[in-house]
């Protein structure tokens, strides 16, 4: 089986933007990776995650005729994909936000060092935490935004953002030195 | 730590690929099918509904303007005519008249029979005899198209009443009175009957052929006239003395087929000579101008040598400066990364040929002004045309070096191909001027034309024209001289 042929991004966009079903394809496939990322990081399983990144797909090409091609799609699929994620959980992220949040429970995966950690480590790691806690963590730790946006995003005042951040990343420190320790 | 993670994370995640690409592509397609398998047949629909609209509002035009006529004429009873009724008392006086109107030949041959029996009864002399016969005539279709004239109604009058005189010895003096130039607005209509009969055109000098057709050889011609049905006496009392308006009137709408030989011109591109066919049909909004539409196909092809048409060079210029380095200016993104996941084939791929070919469905829309319709077909026409393309194909052509290969230099065409991909509305300015000939009552037209593109076409929104002939028949159906 061939490699799929990779081709330029610009010539893609251009293609796609014209409504080439080919060109999406290959869109797709060249970005499908980078979008399943984004997506697991907020839908935490795998089924949920491809969901997200096909809606999210389905929006670009449906407004790609909106997308400046001058700017870098990646940052374009970025946002679409985290607000497509957001949506779909934002019916949790409700609910979350009346739960008691210390509810940190111990650690399944085995990791010693931080650069060991890999995608289903960090997982698993992630759903310790709560919805709005970890929505939160990759809205500004990964993804740059900032807690006023956040706070737009999610309907939240910005302090109730830095609160949840704070809990996050208290939390994910806890479980990665109970695991180093538990490994060292 | 907390940066350990982040970097971790994103390290971690921004290179995720979990290898099941093609399964979740198959999973969109199931959601998104429609817009991409949709859009042709919405087109073609699009299409075929304009085309079948055109059909259908011409076939109502043309159909209805006989229609109308008709009614004109069928609707205007003889009675209520101002000029019928200055004649009515007459008819019911007048035998003669009666028959005359309601019987045929046979009814008209008796009229001329009784009045040369009277005068020969009467011992007319032999030299009068022609000149009676036709005052005889000139007084059946007085009566029966118009009592305007005067002194043929007084010679009318006096001879069926039995006077045996002769009042009008000079076929001259006939001729004079009946003469259109010299008649008043009333004997005009009477003799509008006359010219009715096709022997004499109104555009022509009435003068003469008035003369030519009010001297019988014998009265049967004459009364020939007399039995036209009465309704064609009052609709051509419709018709105006302006000579303009007994001129020439085309069909309302008239077909026509075409080709077209062109040239497709756009920058930086070579001319490429291509056909294509249509239909069109005319719609006459006056004498002069003209609505014309219909529907072409025809083939167009671009072909740009070693270079990307300026449209995709403005929307490529910043992606080749991020693309790749070892791709030229030349070079188009479509293949640079494609060659760069090869590391042979990343050393020097170039653009070495570009070319577009695309089906166009045009429907112009022009409004056409014809000089002399009555005597040539020449015209001007202006107007816009709108389409799609019933297939675009873009094929660029690479070329690149493989060190290790037997042969270095090797060439590669990469292909889009597109159909029915967007309708564009009024984006190409079409001039044109035709002239030809009348065969039959139909044209075969000369046309030569200009389309000018007003902006970009097709999905590359490439701006090109064309300019070329077309060899038009114009079908012009019914045509009527008044």
């Amino acid at each position: 089986m061939h490699p799929p042929q990779r081709i330029a991004e610009d010539e893609l966009i251009r293609q796609c933007k014209a409504g080439s079903l080919k060109y999406q394809e290959l869109l797709y496939k060249q970005f499908y990776g980078y979008a399943m990322g984004i997506g697991l990081r907020y839908s935490l399983n795998r089924d949920d995650a491809l969901e997200v990144v096909n809606d999210a797909f389905i929006k670009a090409f449906n407004s790609m005729g909106n997308y400046d091609i001058t700017k870098p799609f990646k940052a374009w699929l970025r946002t679409i994909v985290v607000n497509t994620a957001i949506d779909r959980r934002r019916k949790d992220l409700k609910y979350q936000l009346n739960i008691e949040l210390d509810n940190a429970g111990p650690i399944i995966s085995h990791v010693n060092a931080m650069d060991s950690l890999g995608v289903q480590d960090i997982l698993n790691m992630m759903k310790e935490l709560p919805v709005m806690q970890i929505t939160i963590f990759n809205l500004y730790e990964i993804d740059g935004y900032n807690h006023d946006e956040i706070a737009d995003m999610l309907n939240i005042p910005a302090s109730s953002s830095r609160v949840y951040l704070s809990r996050a990343k208290e939390k994910l420190r806890k479980l990665i030195k109970t695991e180093t320790q538990n490994h060292g | 730590m907390d940066n350990d993670l982040r970097n971790r994370i994103r390290e971690v995640f921004d290179n995720y690929d979990d290898g099941h690409a093609d399964e979740g592509w198959q999973l969109l397609r199931e959601k998104y099918p429609a817009k991409a398998r949709r859009r042709p047949v919405l087109w073609l629909w699009l299409g075929s509904a304009a085309a079948i609209l055109l059909l259908f509002i011409s076939i109502l035009l043309l159909n209805k303007k006989p229609e109308k006529e008709n009614k004109l004429v069928g609707n205007k009873p003889a009675i209520n005519h101002p000029i019928v009724k200055s004649i009515e008392p007459q008819k019911n006086s007048n035998n003669i008249v009666d028959k005359a109107n309601n019987a045929g030949n046979t009814a008209a041959d008796d009229v001329i029979n009784n009045l040369q029996k009277q005068k020969l009864a009467n011992n007319q002399p032999a030299n009068h005899s022609r000149n009676n016969i036709t005052k005889a005539n000139k007084q059946s279709i007085s009566i029966e198209t118009s009592n305007a004239i005067a002194n043929n109604n007084g010679i009318a009058d006096k001879k069926i009443g039995g006077n045996n005189q002769p009042t009008v010895s000079s076929p001259e003096q006939n001729i004079a009175t009946i003469n259109p130039t010299k008649t008043t607005e009333k004997q005009t209509v009477g003799i509008a009957k006359i010219e009715n009969s096709s022997k004499i055109d109104s555009s022509a000098n009435a003068s003469a052929r008035s003369m030519a057709t009010v001297k019988p050889s014998n009265g049967v011609n004459m009364l020939d006239e007399s039995k036209q049905p009465n309704k064609t006496v009052f609709a051509e009392n419709e018709v105006p003395n302006n000579k303009k308006d007994l001129g020439y009137k085309g069909p309302a709408v008239s077909f026509g087929i075409y080709a077209a030989t062109y040239v497709n011109y756009a920058s930086k591109s070579n001319n490429q000579i291509n056909e294509g066919i249509g239909i069109s049909s005319d719609v006459r909004l006056s004498r002069k101008l003209n609505l014309s539409t219909g529907i072409v196909i025809g083939q167009n092809s671009l072909n740009y040598n070693g270079q990307l048409p300026p449209e995709q060079s403005k929307l490529l210029a910043p992606a080749n400066s991020s693309a790749s380095s070892t791709v030229s200016n030349k070079t188009s993104a479509l293949a640079a990364p494609a060659y760069a996941a090869n590391a042979f084939f990343a050393a020097t791929p170039s653009l070495k040929n570009y070319t577009a070919s695309l089906v166009g469905l045009e429907i112009p829309i022009n409004m056409k002004y014809k000089f002399n319709p009555e005597k040539s077909a020449t015209f001007v026409s202006i107007g816009v045309s709108s389409g799609t393309f019933i297939n675009e194909r873009y094929t660029s052509t690479y070329a690149y070096t493989t060190p290790f290969a037997s042969n270095p230099s090797q060439t590669t065409d990469q292909s889009l191909q597109q159909k029915f991909n967007s309708f564009y509305f009024a984006k190409t300015l079409n001039f044109s001027f035709g002239t030809g000939y009348r065969i039959s009552g139909n044209d075969l037209i000369i046309e030569p034309f200009l389309k000018y593109p007003i902006e970009g076409l097709g999905s590359q929104q490439i701006k090109f024209g064309s300019g070329g002939v077309n060899l038009k028949f114009n079908f012009q159906g019914r045509r009527r001289h008044d």
